[in-house]
């Protein structure tokens, strides 16, 4: 039973650029999935549509079987750049989504389970600036997760982080979600990343991006960075960059 | 190292008092004269008076003109049909020195406090204008998508994210507003008026009050660096 799909999305820009064509795809409730592709072939862009943020051209996204018209508060958001507001501290750009909306304020839970959950307690009230760029990541984390969105959409969330802050992220991040029972659509650059986050790899062609393909990852969970040495992974790595060519 | 600064105002001074003595007073009087002559007209109220008319010519200008720019910056950022429309007028806004329209506008607004708070806020709208529409514009996108998926209201982005990170750009283009206000009213006086700072600059000109001119060049000076302070403590918002 899948908890969002897209029928048969394609985008044209006015200008004339095709970025999708076609794209139809299945994920199941609390399944993480990752889009992996040539840079430019769509998948930010495929993102944002599913987010309501963007509209195809043709086709339609359904979350629970509801077309997504705009943006929903179902989706919680991650970007490569934390994107946290500078004159906020920790604690009040986590807080930000439950004061915006028409209802806000109401619903206000409290926040220290999550800050501690990402692993920020004693950095509360710190400034976006005084953090390290793992810190500023946890923080949009817990801020997207705030609301407790079904759906959790993340653009290359470990892209500007250097390679020991992610390893470590994505190894906290794995846990995170499941403990939630979030479902997760994940762009990324790196194959490995992506077989080691995902119960699913979906590969995307150049521009105009559609899928060409899937790869699903038979690993356990939780998975820890010592099982990319095993032959399963080394096999999915394999397989995805196979559709890749 | 905090000092230094005091200490090359004190040589300026010394320096400008030795010069001076090789000079009558009426071409250049010394610090010490000068400095008499803004006592006697600070005591006798003069100043205060010409000083406030200049401050309020200023500032009414300063406060509409940046007002009404705030708004227009807002719209100009939002559609790029307005944006379009104006660009024109803000390209030539650049090459018109404003204080060449003084003459106009007392043509067409009489002489008084009005004609010349217009004429400031005039000179204050468009640098106000193009910081806020650039500021406002330069909210990244990944935060606009943020407010969007929850589900923030126009408001709620105006006030929660727009306003606050247009904020820095704003205050800059005050900054630059506050003084060129001052100089506007300066200007305006100059063409037309009967008191104000610049009024008592024409007025020491034609009498060879050199002590008076100085002393009015002088309160000019600190009414611009208080409008500029000012502009200051507005980046000291909080949110």
């Amino acid at each position: 039973m899948s908890f969002c799909h897209s029928i048969d999305l394609s985008l044209t820009y006015p200008n004339g650029t095709q970025a999708l064509d076609r794209v139809t795809m299945h994920v199941a409730r609390g399944e993480a999935v990752a889009l992996v592709g040539p840079s430019g072939c769509g998948k930010s862009t495929l993102l944002r549509i599913i987010a309501g943020l963007l509209r195809s051209s043709h086709g339609a996204v359904f979350l629970d079987d509801r077309q997504v018209a705009g943006p929903t508060r179902a989706t919680g958001l991650m970007f490569q750049d934390p994107a946290l507001l500078p004159w906020r501290s920790v604690e009040e750009n986590i807080r930000l989504p439950q004061e915006l909306g028409r209802q806000a304020g109401q619903g206000s839970e409290d926040v220290v389970p999550l800050i501690k959950l990402v692993g920020l307690q004693g950095f509360e009230h710190a400034l976006p600036r005084e953090l390290s760029g793992g810190m500023a990541q946890r923080t949009a984390l817990a801020r997207a997760l705030v609301t407790q969105p079904e759906l959790l959409l993340m653009d290359e969330p470990f892209g500007a982080l250097d390679a020991l802050t992610r390893e470590g992220l994505t190894a906290q991040l794995q846990t995170v979600w499941r403990d939630l029972g979030t479902t997760v659509i994940m762009v990324t650059h790196s194959i490995a990343e992506a077989v080691f986050m995902a119960d699913r790899v979906l590969v995307m062609s150049a521009r105009p991006g559609t899928i060409v393909g899937e790869v699903t990852v038979g690993l356990n969970r939780p998975r820890a960075w010592s099982t990319q040495g095993s032959p399963v992974f080394g096999s999915a790595v394999d397989a995805v960059r196979a559709l890749l060519r | 190292m905090r000092w230094l600064p005091l200490v090359g105002v004190a040589v300026a001074a010394v320096a400008w008092q030795a010069i001076s003595l090789f000079y009558p007073p009426f071409i250049l009087p010394g610090p010490v004269l000068v400095a008499g002559r803004f006592w006697e007209k600070t005591v006798d109220g003069t100043l205060a008076f010409h000083a406030s008319v200049t401050l309020a010519e200023a500032g009414l200008g300063l406060l509409g003109g940046t007002l009404i720019a705030v708004v227009a910056g807002y719209l100009v950022a939002k559609s790029a049909v307005l944006e379009r429309l104006l660009s024109p007028f803000i390209v030539a806004s650049q090459g018109i020195p404003f204080i060449a329209v003084a003459p106009l506008i007392f043509i067409w607004f009489g002489n008084g406090l009005p004609a010349k708070v217009l004429l400031c806020a005039l000179i204050v709208f468009f640098p106000v204008l193009i910081n806020v529409a650039a500021g406002i514009r330069a909210v990244p996108q990944p935060l606009r998508d943020l407010f969007a998926v929850n589900m923030a209201t126009r408001l709620q982005v105006f006030a929660k994210l727009e306003v606050p990170s247009a904020l820095p750009m704003l205050v800059a283009g005050f900054r630059v507003g506050g003084t060129l206000a001052v100089v506007g009213a300066i200007a305006a006086e100059f063409v037309s008026s009967t008191r104000g700072l610049g009024f008592l600059i024409s007025q020491g000109n034609s009498f060879y009050d050199t002590p008076l001119v100085m002393v009015s060049v002088l309160s000019i000076m600190a009414l611009a660096l208080a409008f500029y302070a000012a502009a200051g403590l507005l980046g000291k918002l909080h949110f």
